[in-house]
């Protein structure tokens, strides 16, 4: 695959700046895919992350190396039409997914997924806790209810793809609904007659 | 679920069923008597399955004498109070830590949480619960009963057969209530489903025995270093005589639920053994290495569908694409549902056994899945 990207070019990159091994920059680019040619994001990454597969990682990693260029490129597929977590002017709703979180292990999190509670199938995914919209990391914990929905959003006429997945905000159990709760699991408990031993 | 036809008067048979996610033990001990154990949902009919194999086969439910939960997990119960409700000649058995003031706590402390999408997670005990309830003032249903290491659930004399629980030990049931405390502790007050129990202290191990036939329940118990817990409990407990001809494999054939001694101690040379796979956040039971391992114990096991990951299929091509570019890894639950079959002549000497569904030998299992793994490694 032909692509290169010129660190320069843009003069917003600078070789000081590549040097920064933690720094990222995302820049919207117009790149050359063999024969096709459209606007993307690129992406540089520091070495070490090569061929690491991260919540952000691109289906393809590209080298290139050269006087005045970048070491290293990444190149995100379609995710460029991708939005994620954005308020829109409208929105289609294409599916929405209701779950809750199975497990988390520190910075991803699995959830298992429905469309309909009664489906015979159900989708169980590991996400990434990035995805999770704005800063509901500390309140993700096992068995938190979440939705997710994926849909198009309209804004100026154009359409892009969304995908928000969300933490499902729900009241806390009130003081009356805990007392009456009490009361009804004690009230059954006590009448049931366990066999003697 | 397969109809098949029903066993004879004289036949014993072990049915287990298992949907990937969840499983299933119907057990014909003869002259038209059965018990279940544990319950999960036929995933097209959403019905349990222990229901509809019995109505296929032509079994009235009145012919069902015990159901049992062997624990507590959201795996091991859907459906089972329906079970209950259908089955109005039954003893209802669970482990004794879910009798306990604990158990109680929390119970009350989760019931207003079933209000969230896809239930608190213990809603299907909270059904229990009422049905045990109403049903404790009339005298033709049988009192409930809690198991503990060595108490005999039910028993038959002429031809003599019985189910005795083998777990859990003294120590288990404080270990178990101590657990719950913890989940108790631990809540503030939010909507969300009962976190997963981890320690499994509360499974029932049940022995069952009827004419020459005997089967080894392993519900989901560990092995734990401390021999007053998990199978060593029931190990140093265990009269050397008394072993199994089949064995139900305890928790998905994991490793930290199998030891020599169990198989050494508890079972024949060679058993007949069954087994569900476990499928849940990434999780496959039994790995390439538990199904190797398990062989090498018994050449004749049986999974009721293989443990493995199946490609979600969105409906809408855009919102496939979605899921692939924004989940890490993603697969669909349940992966297969199948249903072994074990039958013996009470007076026999031979056993039967029969896949349905997606069930299959281990072997095959092995042969099919792993081996290519290997082979794209």
């Amino acid at each position: 695959m032909a692509l290169q990207w010129e660190a320069t070019q843009s003069g917003r990159a600078t070789s000081d700046v590549l040097r920064q091994q933690d720094y990222r920059i995302f820049i919207p680019q117009r790149v050359e895919i063999g024969f096709r040619s459209r606007d993307d994001t690129v992406k540089i990454v520091p070495h070490r992350e090569i061929g690491s597969k991260t919540a952000e990682a691109s289906s393809f990693d590209v080298i290139s190396a050269g006087p005045g260029f970048t070491t290293v490129v990444e190149v995100k597929p379609p995710r460029a039409h991708l939005q994620k977590q954005e308020s829109a002017a409208a929105f289609t709703l294409l599916c929405k997914f209701d779950g809750v979180i199975l497990r988390r292990n520190g910075s991803r999190f699995w959830a298992r997924l429905w469309e309909n509670p009664n489906d015979p199938e159900k989708l169980e995914a590991e996400f990434d806790m990035s995805e999770l919209y704005g800063s509901e990391e500390k309140i993700a914990q096992e068995g938190t209810p979440i939705v997710w929905t994926i849909g198009y959003a309209i804004e100026r006429g154009t359409r892009k793809r969304q995908s928000i997945l969300y933490v499902r905000r729900v009241p806390p159990v009130s003081e009356e609904e805990a007392l009456t709760s009490d009361r009804v699991v004690n009230e059954k408990m006590s009448r049931i007659r366990w066999k003697k031993e | 679920v397969e109809k098949g036809v029903a066993p004879e008067r004289d036949c014993f048979e072990v049915s287990l069923f298992g949907p990937g996610y969840g499983e299933c033990v119907v057990v014909h001990l003869g002259l038209d008597d059965w018990i279940i154990v544990d319950s999960c949902l036929e995933p097209r009919s959403r019905e349990p399955v222990a229901l509809a194999y019995l109505k296929g086969i032509g079994v009235d439910t009145s012919r069902i004498a015990l159901v049992a939960a062997s624990h507590w997990d959201d795996d091991h119960i859907c459906g089972i109070s329906e079970v209950l409700r259908r089955a109005r000649n039954a003893r209802f058995v669970c482990s004794s830590a879910m009798a306990s003031s604990e158990f109680k706590a929390v119970l009350s402390q989760w019931r207003p949480k079933s209000t969230i999408p896809g239930g608190s997670g213990i809603d299907e005990f909270d059904r229990v619960i009422a049905i045990l309830a109403d049903r404790s003032a009339d005298t033709r249903y049988p009192t409930p009963q809690r198991a503990h290491a060595q108490s005999v659930l039910w028993e038959r004399n002429d031809p003599p057969a019985e189910v005795r629980a083998l777990s859990p030990s003294d120590a288990a049931d404080t270990a178990a209530i101590a657990e719950l405390a913890g989940i108790r502790n631990s809540d503030r007050g939010e909507r969300r489903r009962l976190p997963h129990i981890e320690g499994n202290h509360t499974s029932v191990v049940m022995s069952i025995r009827a004419g020459t036939a005997s089967v080894l329940l392993g519900a989901d118990l560990q092995v734990r270093a401390d021999r007053s817990l998990g199978w060593y409990a029931i190990i140093d407990r265990t009269a050397n005589n008394a072993r199994h001809e089949t064995y139900k494999i305890a928790h998905h054939g994991s490793a930290n639920a199998d030891d020599d001694e169990i198989w050494d101690r508890l079972l024949i040379k060679n058993p007949l053994t069954t087994l569900t796979p476990f499928c849940r956040a990434g999780v496959l039971l039994p790995t390439c290495d538990d199904s190797e391992r398990i062989l090498r114990r018994s050449t004749r096991s049986y999974l009721t569908a293989p443990a493995v990951k199946r490609r979600y299929r969105a409906r809408d091509y855009v919102v496939q694409k979605t899921i692939d570019e924004i989940t890490l890894q993603s697969c669909v639950i349940p992966s297969g549902f199948g249903h072994v079959r074990l039958r013996k002549k009470l007076s026999g000497e031979n056993w039967e056994g029969s896949c349905f569904g997606n069930a299959l030998p281990l072997e095959q299992f092995v042969r099919q899945y792993c081996r290519r793994r290997k082979t794209k490694k």
